[in-house]
């Protein structure tokens, strides 16, 4: 198995500068550098509320919502996410999300696909026609679904939604895809059946993916980043926690030789 | 693993489609100024801000149009109607140049505290029974036609005060003592039903909100569904009831058809619920009911009755939302 | 050591006990049940004296009788146009005074005025010929000869050819047989004491002198007719109609919800939306719920100082038409839209606030992500998911509106209409003003008027609302 390292040379498609995150007063996250190359799959793992979903929304400006104030950089095309002069609606288009409870809209399978296409202004019936069946064949839902498109999206299984939500990310032509825990609220089978189509998207996607199962880590991702939860008693005794990066690289790497005690002991379930 | 999935290449349709310069521009991502999305936040703000515009309004009416009453003077230079005279003297008579609030007012509390002798025991024992005995079918039937009562129009209520409560009770009473067809009594009980619904819904939602918990510890104590409901559902909800019945008093106070029609057309401060005695509201509804000389004394005493209404209605809903805000936070 | 004092009562004490707080009970819930049971009874006693005033006999009386009019064996129902016509024109018997008189030329012209020319300047009467005033059946010679030259044949051949059978009935029935209803009972008491009604009748013939009801026919009435819904102002509660105000009402909630509306969905898209959390978004909302609880009159008084009055040159039309002229008065059907307007909108903005925030934040956070503005993720994900929720408090807000008085008549609704309501700048009506003024007549047989006009009323209210209720079950199913 061929290592993945990342050197000056690999193609990048997120970068992240020493940043920060804060809600209100209150430290989420502190100083996190990461690289995330493109057409990989890149893993966040770690225990709950360390920190990892933050750090993925901060990718798509998502975090926004949650009036998060955000230091250091996200760089994308050379260009700095959170600089006062750029737009969040087009870095959304560019980056896309796929949400821990699949959300398809209550319209049908294919208004919900061909929904951010016409939010750009396609208008033609032909186009829409097959930027739908593309996208649906993308995301492995075609077969299932071709033979009606007018049925509603939320009369499909679990795993078909979170499917049609795929369909409907990459039917905006992103560069990225970031996954928060996507499979979490899945089956094994509809699990298995994602954790297959990332591989192929990632031929053409840049992945990030969210997730609290390590096998699923292991299996799937090319990189993977460790965050953990970092706790400090103040002046006046209040205990204050945030999450840090511990450890990031290759994913067999990781689990088979962490370089961390920390991280040793979350694989092997120790805590977490 | 071999993959079962028909895999497609990254496709360009979309791009194409939009005949986008390539996205390696960086400037694509820059803001760019969406004035639509500008414009349409301000129409919206705007509409928020009607409310506003009306609330100045009626501050603004009301007072400077009382200010108008209270210093207005006759052809002799003296003041036709002081303030001191509108909140201390007991007599409402125009054309005598009598203006004093007290008449106006006494009916006023007195046909809502008839009213709220039958709205607050019949509304909540509606609430109770609703909420803790009756089982679904009966609520399915029985709020629905609480609904209906809510909906009727306060005209008809009038009319049914008139017509059918006031000969009734004058036949229950005797002419001696209800002389006329008008008088507060018939028209306060009208009015109790026509509030029942708002104070059975507001207690409603005070009983539900109090969690499932506190019953099951009581019955697994060992206590009946009356003692229950009487010794701890009660008591918990006891902030939201009060506030139920405070919003009951400011819509009796502001009620106007039932006065208009059934309470009487006459100024006179009286004790007795028997008599006919005109409400603050009756009284400015029968004074507009023709046309009305802009300027003219009685036009602008109709809004100095009509700040005094305001006042009293503004202030027991404070009370009432600051003790409705008081119970969430308990729960 | 077992603690062996024991404080709780031993069986038999208990169960007595036991027995007491259950009776207790019991009571209790009988006080509930029937306390609810109450107001529901209110609410049939309620409805059915309404429909006991609508619906009753009635002791007619006429100073001709109509079948007299109407021939040998026949009524007046029989008789087609032409004889109606001829009966209009014939000669009666008084019964009172035994009198024979008939109809004179200018009256039985003036029916075809009122009834076939309509509303015509009068300068024209004396020029134009008839067949420049109306348009109908009639001879050559005929439709030359102006108003005043029409003889009394004429007249008979006109009505005759053009006259409708109801109108021409009405017509004897008001002019000739002058029918008056003298007195009204109950449909209850109708049903079940029409023997003793009869008899105070034959009793007031009896009587010396004979009082009023002597010699009356007795029929049975219903007071909602096809006619009800047609004539208008009256000052004979058994020709009065609700035309007027229904109208009116038509006019003023329409406009109304043309402008509460949207005004209203927007402030409730803003507040949800886009209002960050700052004092004036706070103040924003605490004074939305207080207006809520403002008496309506209140509003009447706001619309009456500042629609009628300060904004009249507005609210008149005058702004429309330029300087010069009388200044119209500011009563308008514009200035009554106004003031509900802003009574309902804190309703309005209340329930779809309601639905706005129902919408799941799901379909927000999908759209955001696929990178939608926020005017597109509203308009295309929250607005029309919203959309059902709102309708029907759009609904609710609508019957409330169409039974509210106080405001209205203090904002200035005309008591006596020359004229339907024709547009925004009318003088205008409601029917619950109608309905109202009839309360207030001295005239005891308008209670029987006032009655038809609550259930024609709340037949619009109800059912608004069952359409809302239903709406509203529907919708709570599908998701």
């Amino acid at each position: 198995m061929t290592k993945n390292t990342i050197t000056s040379e690999t193609p990048l498609a997120l970068e992240a500068n020493n940043v920060s995150i804060y809600y209100g007063s209150k430290r989420a996250v502190r100083d996190v550098s990461m690289k995330i190359p493109k057409n990989k799959i890149t893993a966040f793992i770690g225990p709950s509320g360390c920190g990892k979903t933050t750090m993925l929304k901060c990718f798509n400006r998502m975090n926004d919502f949650a009036n998060a104030r955000v230091d250091g950089e996200i760089i994308y095309r050379g260009q700095n996410l959170y600089a006062g002069n750029v737009d969040a609606v087009e870095v959304r288009r560019r980056i896309g999300m796929v949400f821990q409870k699949p959300n398809p809209f209550p319209k049908s399978i294919y208004d919900n696909v061909a929904y951010g296409p016409r939010l750009l202004g396609v208008k033609d019936k032909k186009t829409l026609d097959e930027i739908v069946e593309l996208s649906l064949k993308q995301s492995a839902l075609w077969d299932e679904v071709k033979g009606d498109l007018k049925k509603s999206g939320m009369a499909l299984s679990g795993g078909q939604q979170q499917r049609l939500c795929i369909a409907r990310t990459v039917a905006v032509e992103p560069e990225v895809i970031l996954m928060d825990e996507p499979c979490s609220a899945l089956d094994p089978i509809a699990t298995q059946r994602i954790e297959e189509l990332m591989k192929e998207l990632q031929l053409s996607f840049t992945i990030v993916i969210v997730t609290h199962n390590m096998q699923q880590a292991s299996r799937a991702s090319d990189f993977t980043g460790f965050f953990n939860i970092r706790k400090e008693e103040d002046t006046v005794g209040k205990e204050n926690r945030w999450g840090e990066l511990i450890e990031f690289g290759d994913t067999q790497d990781m689990f088979n030789s962490p370089q961390q005690q920390e991280t040793a002991d979350y694989i092997s379930g120790r805590f977490g | 693993m071999e993959s079962q999935l028909s895999v497609e290449p990254k496709s360009q349709l979309l791009s194409s489609a939009l005949s986008r310069k390539k996205t390696d521009d960086a400037t694509a991502l820059l803001k760019r100024p969406r004035i639509g999305e500008e414009i349409i936040r301000y129409i919206f703000l705007f509409c928020g801000a009607i409310s506003i515009f009306t609330t100045i309004g009626i501050v603004i009416v009301l007072g400077q149009e009382s200010l108008r009453f209270f210093t207005v003077r006759d052809e002799s230079g003296a003041l036709v109607a002081t303030l001191g005279e509108f909140l201390t003297t007991t007599s409402w008579q125009p054309y005598r140049g009598a203006f004093g609030i007290w008449p106006l007012v006494g009916a006023t509390l007195m046909t809502s505290f008839i009213a709220m002798l039958v709205a607050i025991p019949v509304g909540l024992s509606a609430a109770i029974y609703l909420s803790e005995y009756a089982p679904q079918r009966i609520r399915a039937t029985v709020k629905p036609i609480l609904e209906i009562l809510a909906s009727v129009p306060t005209v008809v209520f009038g009319f049914f005060a008139l017509t059918f409560a006031a000969p009734l009770i004058r036949n229950i009473v005797g002419t001696d003592i209800m002389p006329l067809s008008q008088a507060m009594f018939p028209a306060g009980l009208v009015m109790g039903f026509m509030i029942v619904p708002l104070i059975s819904s507001v207690s409603e939602d005070a009983l539900s909100a109090v969690p499932r918990a506190l019953r099951e510890a009581s019955f697994g104590l060992g206590a009946t569904r009356i003692e229950t409901t009487l010794k701890v559902v009660l008591p918990a909800a006891i902030s939201g009831i009060v506030a139920a019945f405070i919003l009951g008093i400011s819509r009796a106070v502001g009620e106007t058809m039932i006065m208009a029609i059934a309470s009487g057309a006459v100024t006179k401060l009286t004790l007795n619920p028997f008599e006919a005695a005109e409400t603050m509201t009756g009284h400015i509804v029968r004074i507009s009911g023709g046309e009305l000389p802009r300027g003219g004394v009685d036009y602008n005493s109709l809004f100095a009755i009509g700040l005094t209404l305001f006042l009293l209605t503004l202030v027991l809903n404070l009370i009432a939302r600051a003790i409705i805000a008081r119970f969430r936070e308990a729960y | 050591m077992a603690v062996n004092k024991h404080y709780m009562p031993d069986d038999a004490a208990f169960d007595k006990n036991m027995a007491a707080r259950h009776t207790r009970g019991r009571a209790w819930q009988t006080f509930f049940m029937a306390s609810t049971l109450l107001s529901l009874v209110v609410l049939i006693i309620l409805l059915l004296s309404i429909i006991d005033q609508a619906f009753g006999l009635v002791a007619v009386k006429y100073d001709v009788e109509p079948e007299v009019l109407a021939g040998e064996g026949r009524t007046l129902n029989d008789l087609n146009s032409a004889e109606l016509a001829a009966v209009l024109a014939a000669p009666y018997t008084e019964l009172a005074n035994n009198r024979e008189t008939s109809l004179s030329d200018g009256v039985l012209r003036s029916i075809v005025l009122n009834g076939l020319i309509g509303t015509v300047d009068p300068a024209r009467l004396g020029t134009d010929p008839l067949n420049e005033l109306y348009d109908g059946t009639y001879t050559e010679e005929v439709g030359a000869k102006t108003y005043g030259e029409l003889s009394r044949e004429d007249v008979v051949t006109l009505l005759a050819e053009n006259g409708g059978e109801t109108e021409l009935r009405l017509e004897i029935l008001t002019r000739i047989a002058n029918r008056r209803v003298l007195k009204g009972w109950g449909l209850f008491d109708s049903l079940l004491n029409r023997s003793r009604i009869q008899a105070t009748i034959a009793a007031a013939a009896e009587a010396d002198p004979p009082t009023e009801l002597a010699g009356a026919d007795l029929e049975f009435r219903s007071w909602i007719t096809s006619s009800f819904f047609t004539e208008s102002m009256s000052r004979q509660p058994e020709l009065a109609g609700i035309r007027s105000g229904v109208i009116g009402t038509l006019w003023v909630v329409g406009i109304t919800m043309l402008i509460a509306v949207p005004i209203g969905v927007g402030a409730a898209t803003y507040l949800e939306e886009y209002a960050e959390d700052n004092l004036f978004n706070r103040l924003i909302e605490i004074n939305i719920r207080n207006l809520a609880g403002v008496p309506s009159i209140i509003y009447g008084l706001l619309g009456l100082a500042i629609f009628a009055n300060a904004f009249r040159s507005f609210t008149s039309g005058d702004f429309l038409e330029g300087a010069g002229g009388q200044p119209s008065s500011g009563n308008t059907i514009l200035t009554a839209s106004l003031t509900m307007a802003l009574l309902i909108l804190p309703y309005i903005i209340a329930t779809a606030q309601e639905a706005i925030r129902a919408v799941p934040y799901a379909y927000r956070e999908a759209s955001y992500g696929l990178g939608a503005t926020q005017w597109q993720t509203v308009s295309k994900q929250v607005l029309p998911s919203a959309l059902p929720g709102i309708i029907t408090g759009i609904i609710l807000s609508l019957s409330r509106a169409i039974g509210e008085t106080a405001p209205l008549v203090v904002v200035g609704a005309a008591v006596f209409l020359s004229q339907d309501p024709s547009g925004p700048f009318s003088q205008f009506t409601v029917l619950p003003i109608q309905i109202y003024n009839w309360i207030k007549e001295s005239d005891p047989n308008f209670r029987f008027t006032a009655s038809a006009g609550i259930i024609v009323l709340m037949a619009m209210a109800l059912t608004l609302n069952s359409f809302a209720i239903i709406l509203r079950n529907r919708l709570t199913r599908r998701v």
